[in-house]
């Protein structure tokens, strides 16, 4: 009967519990939204960095990470990339010829990260080919090359330009090539759209001399990205000769963000509701002040403290949870609509993209913070009602049925 | 056999900056199955002497001793329960809780004494149907008359089928008419089931029913009349 009593008690003042389920609910809204934003965003920049650059998991010689040099290679590559291709966890595996160098044109110069491939391969692996504004994806003719938008107009190149790359491929050796471009890429990631060129792997062997087999790094796209850790680790054991890193190795700062997530989530909310939970403590003391002849009523015909107590700790957390509630749903469905419809940040776009975020923002948020959050308002129901409750308890029966 | 019993109580209110002393010893027994009147003009100490009988309140000196227990010797927390099983009271007002029902005013008691939801039920329902509210079990407090609402009072002082009902002028806001009516229906109670009914009042149709009146001024009883003997 606590129970019905505290539910029907919320809407003796339907006017003052409106305002307080509207306040709690729209600031609910306000943080759920705001984190899932942010939430989404950061998911996005993982994926897409894990799409378009580091994949799931990469495979080097050991030394080769430190400095890049040419030596390092990965023996055996393409046994290796059958072998890997038999787990079941693995979706596809590519061989690339990964080597640090310079592109110039007529108007000038930058340093980029030529990246060999086997366009085919790299399909499975890498989105870059999804990633095309103009020409087409490595496709014919002799050293075809694709470039990022943002490096074609450093160097002031279009499509069908030629550029010249120089790079080492040996100990005190320059080897140079000029390439044609014939397509232009675009990530959500300018520093990336700026330092990356694809050209196919057998014009850079042919180019650099190099043995037909020569391949200094294997990536990996996993069915599950859960279990990059655990594979990696397999492969590692059987393959000491070689570093397996995942992309989480490989991007530190990335997997620490997306790790921290939950604990963001619980801080930022909590201030939220700490600011809302003080609006309400004023509320249930106006409450309890108002109704003090009652509660003195219930106190002198044998209701005793504990259960008054409660009944006035149910009523807040009821106010609160009927606010949270709302927020959730109205932050529930607002999520699910923009997560299909996205975000368009339009006005910020380049300052997002030049830090690696998308402009078009797909609020998301893992259905455990709606849990978490309900847990949260029940906490605030609770600590919001305790001072009132405890000020109020603290009358005689006989004094509270006197107050005016 | 006396069910309370006060001596030489006293109590000062010491907020003040004179202290007052509104009960200001009073010594007084009460026997099963009394209806008695407690009458006096306004600041006499009515209130505060019911409040002391009841154990709501507690006096500065002096003893109290309902059904042979010393009040002054069980902790808050018995006090309450104490209450709860052997007092029934009656106040002038808020006396109901506004959001329940008659019917659920009445049970809520007895919830609280722990019983079951269909012996509650068909008590209270038995209970509003001799208060004459047979009918109205499922209004809300709002939507019963003052004289109804002082019945349903009555009917939940009774629940628990306590010891002796205390009722702190019942009748001041009720018009003539709801005022015989609760009156006859406490005699009723009184006369056809040994009920001990305590009450102040100011009014003289309500001393007139009752068969002793106790008259106090500054926190003295002045006069203590039987004006009928007992019907136990
Ligand atoms: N908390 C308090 N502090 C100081 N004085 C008080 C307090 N409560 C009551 N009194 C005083 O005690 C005296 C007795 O009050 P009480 O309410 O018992 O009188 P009463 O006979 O019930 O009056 P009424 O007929 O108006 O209800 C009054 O003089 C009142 O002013
Ligand atoms: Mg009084």
């Amino acid at each position: 009967m606590l129970l019905i009593i505290a539910w029907r008690n919320i809407w003796r003042n339907k006017l003052r519990s409106f305002v307080v389920i509207v306040s709690v609910s729209l600031g609910l809204v306000g943080g759920i939204f705001s984190m899932a934003m942010m939430y989404g965003m950061i998911n996005q920049r993982v994926q897409n960095i894990i799409e378009n650059e580091i994949s799931h998991i990469q495979v080097h010689h050991p030394k080769f990470t430190e400095n890049y040099e040419m030596q390092y290679v990965v023996s055996n590559a393409s046994e290796l990339q059958k072998k890997l291709m038999t787990s079941s966890e693995v979706e596809a595996v590519c061989s690339r010829l990964r080597i640090p160098g310079m592109a110039s044109s007529a108007q000038s110069g930058a340093g980029i990260m030529i990246l060999g491939i086997h366009p085919d391969e790299e399909r499975g692996v890498t989105r870059i080919h999804e990633s095309l504004v103009e020409g087409s994806y490595l496709e014919g003719r002799r050293n075809p090359i694709i470039i990022g938008e943002k490096l074609a107009r450093k160097l002031k190149v279009r499509l069908r330009s030629k550029i010249v790359l120089t790079f080492q491929p040996r100990e005190g050796e320059l080897a140079r090539g000029a390439f044609r471009i014939v397509g232009i890429y675009k990530t959500n990631n300018s520093v990336f759209d700026q330092g990356q060129v694809f050209v196919k792997r057998t014009d850079l062997v042919r180019i650099s001399e190099y043995k037909d087999d020569h391949i200094n790094e294997l990536a990996l796209w996993l069915k599950e990205m859960d279990s990059a850790q655990m594979l990696s680790k397999q492969f590692q054991k059987k393959h000491l000769e070689l570093q397996f890193l995942t992309w989480r190795k490989i991007q530190p700062d990335l997997a620490m963000v997306t790790d921290f997530m939950a604990e963001y989530f619980i801080i930022f909310m909590s201030i939220i509701l700490a600011a809302l939970g003080f609006a309400i403590v004023n509320t249930m003391l106006m409450v309890v002040m108002e109704r003090i002849r009652e509660l003195g009523m219930l106190l002198a015909i044998g209701m005793n403290r504990g259960r008054v107590f409660r009944m006035i700790i149910l009523e807040s957390v009821f106010l609160c949870l009927v606010g949270g509630i709302a927020g959730v749903g109205v932050s529930f469905a607002l999520i699910e609509y923009f997560n299909q419809a996205g975000i368009d940040l339009g006005l910020f776009a380049e300052g997002f993209e030049s830090v690696g975020y998308a402009s078009q923002v797909y609020p998301e948020l893992e259905s455990k913070f709606y849990f978490i959050i309900g847990f949260m308002v029940v906490g605030m129901g609770i600590g919001a009602a305790v001072y009132p409750a405890w000020k109020v308890l603290r009358y005689q029966p006989a004094k509270a049925l006197r107050m005016e | 056999m006396a069910v309370i019993e006060v001596k030489d109580i006293r109590k000062v209110y010491t907020e003040t900056k004179v202290p007052v002393y509104a009960v200001n010893g009073i010594a007084l027994s009460f026997e099963k199955g009394e209806f008695a009147a407690i009458v006096g003009p306004s600041g006499s100490g009515k209130t505060t002497l019911l409040n002391i009988l009841g154990g709501i309140d507690v006096p500065s000196e002096g003893e109290v001793i309902i059904d042979k227990k010393h009040i002054a010797s069980l902790s808050s927390r018995q006090l309450i329960d104490f209450r709860l099983k052997n007092i029934g009271f009656v106040f002038q007002s808020y006396n109901l809780i506004p959001v329940l029902t008659a019917i659920e005013n009445v049970e809520f008691i007895l919830q609280l004494q722990g019983q079951s939801k269909n012996e509650r039920r068909k008590r209270a329902q038995q209970l509003l149907n001799e208060v004459g509210l047979g009918d109205r079990v499922n209004d809300r407090p709002a939507q019963l008359s003052g004289g109804q609402q002082q019945r349903v009072a009555v009917a939940r002082a009774l629940a628990s089928r306590p010891q002796f009902v205390l009722a702190d002028e019942p009748t001041a806001n009720l018009d003539s008419k709801s005022t015989e009516n609760l009156l006859n229906i406490m005699e009723k109670l009184n006369r056809e089931e040994g009920i001990t009914f305590i009450f102040s009042t100011h009014d003289s149709r309500v001393v007139k029913k009752a068969r002793r009146v106790i008259t106090i001024e500054d926190g003295c009883v002045v006069s203590d009349e039987r004006i009928a003997p007992n019907n136990i």
